[in-house]
C-alpha cells in the first residue's frame, strides 16, 4: 500500500514538470529568435526625426535643475501631424444643422425668433398637424427656446375642458404654425402660468380663430379654395406669411 | 510561473532508481532539456526539472497561473480532473464572452441635444467629443495578467504631470494625456499600435455600445434622497426627525448591532455608472463627435468611457477589419515612432542617471524660446555654484 | 397619475358623474390615458332627487365598475415630443368584456386611446386632443 503512491507521486510530478519543460520551451524559442534578430538587423531609423521639447524639473530651493523629461508635442501623433483639438461648440453646431434641415426656409426659426416680428407669449396661435387630426389652436403660455428642441405651450379650452399642448416647434408633425391674434400689450412675464386660473383664463379661443379664417378668406380675393387650404394645412413658409400679414 | 517541485518530490526519484515504477520514467528524463540529469540538491532553483523562472518580485507582476499548491496526484494536470474554475485563468475564461472584442474610446460628455427624425420621430441624444484619443499601452496576458489597451484622451500640461509620468509618456513618444484610462479586450487580436489616434469612426452608425461615466456627486445626503427612504411623520407628535432614517436596526435577541450594508446617509453620486447598450446614432470625425441615444450618466464635461456593448454581439468582422485598416493607412509610422521614442527614453534616462541631462537639453531637441530661455538659465545657475565650489547640485 | 382614491370625473351617459378609483388593473402603479381601472360610482348624473334619477341611469350610486381613463391632468408625453395635459382626470365606464356602459361620451378625450385600442371609445367622443 506505501509503496504505491510513493511511486506514482514521483511519477505524476515528472510528467507533469516534462510538459510544462516542453511547454516552456515552446514559449521562450520565438522570443530568443527575436532577441537575436534585433541584434542582427538594427531597427529602421525613424524617417523624421523625433520632436520634441525638455521639460525641466528643478529643485525648490536651489533653482538647480534636478532632472528634466522630453514631452512631446500634443499635436502630433506618431510622428505626423494630425492631432488637432475638437471643435469646442458642437452642440451649436449640431442644433444649427438639424434646424436647417428640419426649417430649410427659415420661417419657423423667424417664427421664435427674439424679434418684433415674431411670436410672443400671450399671443394666440394655430399649430397643424401634419397626419390628420383637428388643428390646435391655443394662447401661448410659454416659448421654450433650446434649439432645434424648441418648444411653444398652447392652452385651449375644448368641449369646456382646458387643454394645455406642448408643442416641437421643428418636428415634422407639425406643418405650420400660424399666429391668430396678437396679444395687445407685450406680457410682462415670460411665462403666462397664471392663465391657468380661473380668474385669468381666456376660456375657448375658438371664436378667435374662427373670426380669423374668415378674415383671410375676405383677403384671398377670388379663391376661396385656395385659401381654405391655406387655413387647413399652411406649411412652415406660409406660417411666416401669417405673421408678416398680421 | 510554472507550479515548483519540492525537493522532496524528485528527491526519491533520484535515490532509488531502481523502484518498480521508477524505470518507466527515467529515459523520459533524460530527454528534457537540461544538460544533465543528475541531481544536486544543492537549490530547488536549480535544478534541472525545474522549469526556468525569473525571481519573483513585485515588480514581476501578478501571475495568472494557478498558484503553487502541495503537488498531490490530484492537483496535477495529469489526475484527470476538471480544470479549476476558480483562479485568474477560469476567470479569464469566464469572462470572455462578455469581454468585447475591441478597445473603446474615451470622450467628453458634451451635453444632450435631439434627433428630429423624418418621419416625426423625437429622439433625446447625448453628444460624446474625442478629444485626441490614442492609444498608449497594451497589456497582454503573459505580462500583466490580462489583455487590454490603455487609451489617453486630451492633454496636460506637463508642469501637472508628476515625473514619474512624464517619464512614462517619453517612453511612448506622446504628450502627456488628461486622462488614461484601460478597456479590457477578449484576447491579442483586439490590441492596438501604440501611439495611434482612435477617432469617431471607430464605431459605426446603429451599433450598440456601454458607456461608462462618474455620475454627478450629490455630496452628504440623507436617507430620503440617497436610498428613497419614507422618512417619518410630520405631525402625530413627531418632534424634529421628519427626514431621519429612523431605527438602525432590532436590539437586543439580534445582536444589538447595526448589520453590514445598512442604508445610511452619505455621500451620493460621483460613482461610476454604466448605460448598457445605447445606439450609436451619428459618428463624425470632422466634430470628433459620438452621438448616442439617451442620457449619459455625469455633468457636461465628464470623462466617459465609450465601449462595443459587452451584453451584445461585437461589430461584424468586415467592420472591424475595416477600422483596423484605417488606422494602418493613418499612422503607418507608428511603430518606428514608437521604437524611436524608446531608444531615446533610453538615452535619456542613462542621460539623467549619468547626471548629464543638461548637456543634452542644451544640444536640444527644439525646446521652444521660453524653454530655451530657462534652461540657459538653470546651465548658467549650475555652472555658477559648480564655480563658487560649492556641494554639486543635486539632480 | 390615477391611483387609488382618485376622484375622477364620468363623462359618458351611463348615468355616473363622479367615480373613485378603486384600483388599477394591471400590474401598474398609476394609471394614464387608455389604462382599466376599477372605479366606485361616488355620485349620479342629474341627482337632485336621488330616487328618480335611477331610473334612466344604468349604473348606481355605490356600484363597482370597470372604466378607462380618457384624460389626465398628468402630462402624458408624445413620440413627437409633443406633450399633452388636461385640466381634470376624467374616465368612461366599460363593462367586463371592455364595452363601454353609456352610448355617449361628451367631451374631448386623448388620442392615446387610440394607440392601447380603445377605438370605440375614441369614435364615440366629439373631438380628440
Amino acid at each position: 500500500m506505501s509503496t504505491t503512491p510513493l511511486a506514482r507521486r514521483p511519477l505524476s510530478c515528472l510528467k507533469a514538470s516534462l510538459r510544462q519543460a516542453r511547454q516552456h520551451k515552446l514559449l521562450t524559442r520565438p522570443m530568443a529568435t527575436e532577441a537575436t534578430q534585433r541584434t542582427t538587423t538594427p531597427p529602421p531609423p525613424p524617417r523624421r526625426p523625433l520632436e520634441h521639447n525638455f521639460f525641466p524639473l528643478t529643485d525648490r530651493k536651489t533653482k538647480a535643475l534636478r532632472s528634466a523629461f522630453a514631452v512631446y508635442p500634443s499635436t502630433t501623433v506618431a510622428g505626423k501631424q494630425a492631432l488637432r483639438p475638437p471643435p469646442a461648440n458642437v452642440l451649436q453646431s449640431l442644433h444649427e444643422a438639424q434646424m436647417k434641415r428640419m426649417d430649410p426656409t427659415g420661417a419657423r426659426t423667424a417664427l421664435f425668433a427674439k424679434t418684433r416680428e415674431a411670436a410672443k407669449v400671450g399671443d394666440v396661435l394655430l399649430v397643424t398637424h401634419r397626419r390628420g387630426g383637428e388643428p390646435f389652436a391655443g394662447v401661448c403660455l410659454s416659448i421654450r427656446r433650446r434649439g432645434v428642441d424648441t418648444a411653444v405651450l398652447l392652452r385651449n379650452h375644448l368641449a369646456r375642458v382646458g387643454v394645455e399642448m406642448w408643442f416641437k416647434v421643428y418636428n415634422k408633425n407639425v406643418a405650420g404654425i400660424e399666429i391668430v391674434k396678437r396679444r395687445a400689450k407685450r406680457a410682462r412675464r415670460a411665462r403666462l402660468t397664471y392663465m391657468r386660473q380661473p380668474k385669468h383664463d381666456m376660456g375657448s379661443v375658438a371664436d378667435l380663430v374662427f373670426a380669423w379664417k374668415r378674415s383671410r378668406k375676405v383677403f384671398s380675393t377670388g379663391k376661396p379654395a385656395a385659401a381654405a387650404k391655406a387655413a387647413k394645412g399652411a406649411k412652415g413658409a406660409k406660417a411666416a406669411a401669417g405673421a408678416k400679414k398680421k | 510561473m510554472a507550479p515548483r517541485l519540492p525537493a522532496r518530490c524528485w528527491r526519491q526519484l533520484a535515490l532509488r532508481p531502481s523502484s518498480t515504477a521508477t524505470p518507466t520514467t527515467l529515459p523520459r528524463a533524460s530527454l528534457l532539456p537540461t544538460t544533465t540529469t543528475t541531481t544536486t540538491s544543492s537549490s530547488p532553483a536549480h535544478h534541472p526539472l525545474l522549469p526556468y523562472t525569473q525571481s519573483r518580485t513585485v515588480k514581476s507582476g501578478w501571475s495568472t497561473l494557478p498558484s503553487r499548491a502541495k503537488p498531490h496526484r490530484f492537483n496535477q494536470v495529469t489526475s484527470g480532473l476538471p480544470a479549476p474554475t476558480a483562479g485568474p485563468a477560469a476567470a479569464l475564461k469566464r469572462k470572455e464572452r462578455s469581454t468585447p472584442v475591441r478597445a473603446g474610446v474615451l470622450a467628453v460628455k458634451k451635453g444632450m441635444t435631439v434627433f428630429m427624425g423624418r418621419t416625426g420621430a423625437r429622439i433625446p441624444c447625448t453628444v460624446l467629443q474625442l478629444d485626441r484619443v490614442q492609444t498608449v499601452l497594451n497589456k497582454t496576458r503573459s505580462k500583466h495578467g490580462y489583455w487590454a489597451v490603455q487609451v489617453g484622451m486630451g492633454e496636460r500640461q506637463a508642469g501637472n504631470v508628476t515625473a514619474p509620468l512624464l517619464g512614462y509618456y517619453e517612453a511612448k513618444g506622446i504628450a502627456p494625456k488628461e486622462a488614461l484610462a484601460e478597456f479590457r479586450v477578449r484576447d491579442e487580436r483586439g490590441l492596438l499600435p501604440v501611439g495611434v489616434q482612435l477617432l469617431p469612426d471607430w464605431f459605426h452608425i446603429g451599433q450598440r455600445v456601454d458607456v461608462r461615466s462618474n455620475s454627478r456627486g450629490m455630496g452628504f445626503a440623507g436617507g430620503m434622497k440617497r436610498h428613497g427612504f419614507a422618512g417619518q411623520e410630520a405631525s402625530h407628535g413627531n418632534s424634529k426627525n421628519h427626514r431621519t432614517i429612523g431605527s438602525a436596526g432590532p436590539s437586543q435577541g439580534s445582536g444589538s448591532r447595526v448589520l453590514p450594508g445598512k442604508k445610511m446617509p452619505g455621500r451620493m453620486g460621483n460613482q461610476r455608472v454604466t448605460i448598457q447598450n445605447l445606439p450609436v446614432l451619428m459618428v463624425d470625425n470632422e466634430l470628433g463627435i459620438v452621438v448616442v441615444k439617451g442620457c449619459v450618466a455625469g455633468h457636461k464635461g465628464a470623462v466617459v468611457k465609450i465601449q462595443d456593448a459587452c451584453k451584445k454581439d461585437p461589430p461584424p468582422d468586415e467592420f472591424i477589419e475595416k477600422t483596423r485598416k484605417l488606422i494602418e493607412e493613418r499612422f503607418p509610422e507608428a511603430e518606428a515612432h514608437l521604437q524611436a521614442a524608446r531608444e531615446r527614453h533610453l538615452e535619456l534616462k542613462e542621460a539623467r542617471r549619468e547626471k548629464r541631462i543638461a548637456e543634452l537639453m542644451a544640444q536640444g531637441m527644439k525646446p521652444t524660446e521660453e524653454q530655451a530661455d530657462a534652461i540657459e538659465q538653470i546651465i548658467a545657475a549650475s555652472a555658477r555654484e559648480d564655480t563658487a565650489e560649492r556641494a554639486p547640485a543635486e539632480f | 397619475m390615477i391611483q387609488l382614491k382618485t376622484i375622477l370625473n364620468c363623462i359618458d351617459n351611463s348615468g355616473a358623474a363622479i367615480v373613485e378609483c378603486a384600483q388599477i388593473v394591471g400590474q401598474k402603479r398609476h394609471a394614464s390615458i387608455g389604462d382599466r381601472i376599477v372605479v366606485v360610482v361616488q355620485k349620479q348624473r342629474g341627482a337632485q332627487a336621488e330616487g328618480m334619477a335611477s331610473s334612466g341611469a344604468k349604473v348606481k350610486r355605490g356600484d363597482i365598475r370597470h372604466a378607462i381613463v380618457v384624460r389626465t391632468k398628468q402630462r402624458v408625453q408624445r413620440r413627437d415630443g409633443s406633450v399633452i395635459r388636461f385640466d381634470d382626470n376624467a374616465c368612461v365606464l366599460i363593462n367586463k368584456a371592455g364595452d363601454p356602459i353609456g352610448s355617449r361620451v361628451n367631451g374631448v378625450v386623448g388620442s392615446e386611446l387610440r394607440k392601447k385600442k380603445w377605438s370605440r371609445i375614441l369614435s364615440m367622443a366629439p373631438m380628440q386632443a
